[in-house]
């Protein structure tokens, strides 16, 4: 009989190769120019859109971090669902007319929006650079996940390092050749297998060991109450770092950068309504991944890392084959979005950052060529962070969230608000990225009870309110504005 | 008729806020009859989606048309930093975006709980899986309104083309 181990790795290999080979074919069918490489020519229709989304807010985080955090914190990891359908709503109201914008005047990226909308290039220079830094800890989060799968199904045969590494390879190398394509259409056999796997162990593993899930959570109940209430098996994630938590990332989920230019493949605005619509429907999905969690804390309790939680269960209670295609799910699930995070980090890099500051005569083709280029250097230095650090992937995760949600006041109040001013938003970004950056790094995170993310977020805002307040109004600006302008001249 | 007045520094009125054009076109309307007939053309107005310079010729009292537009439009055109504008989402689908929030984000100390359960679930967990189905029903509902609004609008556009 063969090694449990080696047929595990097997199909996780078979799934992923599969993938990559769609990944590749999706890409050598259409001409590579920048456009098309980064927005996919602006002609992607609700299915495809749907899957593209779906393929960037469910990854390995919600694959492998959710059931981490139901099992190492419990109550407090309900924030995932709340704010993955709020968000939805968020995205309803915003994404539309900044796709409108967006097609009016040819955007790819984030920064090319700020550059539209205030018409200062260091301020979009700033977009881009918080931009790759905060994509970062992202991008180390599924390389982080990918590590976890296959240390886990091959028995610990085969270290994180090294499946990262393998991983990291396969990953530049197909978003070097393919573009945004590749991943849309990886999307689609991804979110095939993802549902099918969750499913299965959601519904399975509760049966296996309680008889169901309302005996399980019966279960849990009597063991461990307060398990299954905030704050959980935590004492400072209580209700307030709840709401607080819920705010910033459901306003901040569509400022990744990632996301805002995935909007921009939308074939029109309606489509992204009716996706926004939809969306909160596949959150259901992420029920079974509690229950795996949650299973996994009476199944195999003191784990040392929470995050291993479902792939240990699902090597309990399942055939091996079983488990090597739950791993090649979430090997998936966490490539295709970390191809987009990469992708997304290089074009922001090259055309947002290095073309208008340091080389304003570069052409479209350079400006590919040195996306791809950046593309294996931005691989690497995510390897390197995943390898020399460890912190549970939901922190990761947050992290990014409390940096990307900086973008929020800057993208909305330009939509909605006619007195915001440049010098407002860009004091307002600094004064919160700042902010995130003392708090998390000094390990004030949470602060007060609220999420320090949050607190960046509220001082960012008045910031940017205040001084646009303040900023006189320049001579020969609108006339309609110098009745309000001499208020305070 | 009296003219649209515009709010600004030059004419050296020693306005602190920018005014409401609607409000303004009011003031300026001396006689209680104009002041019903401008209320009445400024409903009439707002009530179309879009309007057009040759349509308010056609309907007369241009104006208080004029006024109402500026208003509606208040939010469109280039902001102080050269950016765009774009027109704010209705009130209504506002509210029904609202109503999510207020379910699953702020009220969470009245739910956060592990009894009753419900179909075997913890009492928050079934709150917040019965919302990400309620959730797009509200979102659904807000589709309609805007919906109905922006083709109400493109209607108006087409018609105002063919005549």
């Amino acid at each position: 009989m063969m090694n449990p181990s080696a047929i595990a790795l097997a199909v996780i290999f078979a799934i992923v190769l599969l993938g990559s080979a769609i990944g590749f074919y999706a890409g050598t069918r259409h001409k590579m120019s920048l456009e098309q490489w980064t927005v996919g020519g602006r002609a992607f229709g609700t299915l495809l859109m749907w899957l593209l989304m779906a393929g960037e807010i469910y990854t390995a985080f919600s694959f492998l971090g959710v059931s981490g955090w139901a099992y190492s914190r419990g109550g407090p990891a309900l924030y995932i669902l709340a704010y993955l359908t709020l968000s939805n709503v968020v995205a309803f109201f915003i994404l539309p007319p900044i796709w409108d914008l967006g097609r009016e005047h040819g955007l790819q990226t984030l920064s090319d929006f700020f550059l539209m909308q205030y018409r200062n290039k260091y301020l979009a220079a700033f977009v881009s650079v918080v931009g790759v830094a905060f994509i970062i800890p992202y991008l180390q989060l599924q390389l982080t996940g990918l590590g976890i799968i296959m240390e886990v199904a091959s028995f610990g045969g085969i270290g994180r390092t090294h499946a990262m590494v393998i991983a990291v390879a396969l990953l530049a190398g197909f978003v070097f050749v393919s573009g945004i394509r590749a991943v849309a259409w990886v999307s689609v056999l991804k979110d095939l297998l993802m549902v099918l796997a969750v499913v299965s162990i959601g519904i399975c593993v509760p049966h296996i060991y309680f008889g169901g899930i309302a005996p399980m959570f019966a279960a849990l109940a009597r063991v461990k109450p307060a398990h299954l209430v905030m704050p959980g098996a935590t004492n400072d994630l209580g209700h307030a770092w709840y709401i607080s938590t819920v705010l910033l990332t459901s306003l901040g989920a569509l400022m990744w950068p990632h996301l805002f230019g995935a909007s921009f493949t939308a074939r029109s605005a309606d489509t992204l309504r009716r996706n926004a619509v939809v969306m909160p429907l596949y959150t259901i999905s992420l029920a079974f991944i509690f229950f795996t969690g949650f299973a996994a804390v009476l199944v195999v309790p003191g784990l040392s890392d929470g995050d291993l939680s479902l792939l240990t269960v699902v090597r309990k209670a399942f055939p091996a084959w079983m488990l090597g295609l739950i791993g090649g799910a979430g090997a998936l699930t966490a490539m295709a979005p970390a191809a987009i995070l990469i992708l997304t980090a290089s074009t922001l890099f090259a055309k947002n950052l290095y073309r208008p500051i340091f080389a304003p005569a570069m052409t479209d083709d350079h400006v590919a060529r040195l996306a791809r280029i950046m593309v294996v250097a931005l691989s690497l230095i995510s390897l390197y962070f995943a390898v020399y650090s460890s912190t549970t992937l939901v922190s990761l995760l947050l992290l990014g969230y409390a940096g990307v949600a900086q973008f929020f006041p800057g993208v909305v109040l330009g939509l909605f608000w006619k007195r915001v001013r440049m010098v407002g938003v860009f004091g307002g970004m600094m004064v919160g990225v700042a902010c995130t950056t003392f708090l998390v790094l000094s390990k004030k995170d949470p602060f007060g009870g609220l999420n320090a993310g949050f607190i960046a977020l509220c001082a960012n805002f008045a910031t940017t309110v205040l001084v646009s307040m303040l900023a006189p109004v320049k001579a020969g600006g609108l006339e309609d504005f110098s009745a309000s302008a001499s208020d305070n001249p | 008729m009296a003219a649209l007045r515009q709010p600004s520094a030059a004419c050296g009125t020693p306005t602190t806020r920018r005014q409401n054009p609607i409000i303004s076109q009011l003031q300026n309307d001396v006689c209680a009859t104009r002041r019903i007939v401008s209320v009445w053309v400024t409903i009439r107005t707002l009530s179309y989606p879009c309007g057009d310079e040759s349509q308010m010729n056609r309907m007369g009292h241009y104006a208080t048309m004029k006024a109402a537009l500026t208003w509606r439009d208040s939010n469109a055109g280039p902001n102080l930093s050269g950016g765009f504008h774009v027109r704010r989402p209705s009130l209504g689908a506002l509210f029904l975006g609202l109503i999510p929030f207020l379910a699953i984000c702020f009220s969470v100390s009245a739910w956060d709980r592990v009894y009753p359960m419900i179909l075997g679930l913890p009492f928050n967990l079934f709150w917040l899986l019965s919302w990400t189905v309620l959730t797009p029903i509200c979102m659904w509902a807000g589709y309609r309104v805007e919906a109905s609004r922006t083709s109400k609008a493109s209607g108006r556009r087409r018609s105002a083309r063919r005549s």
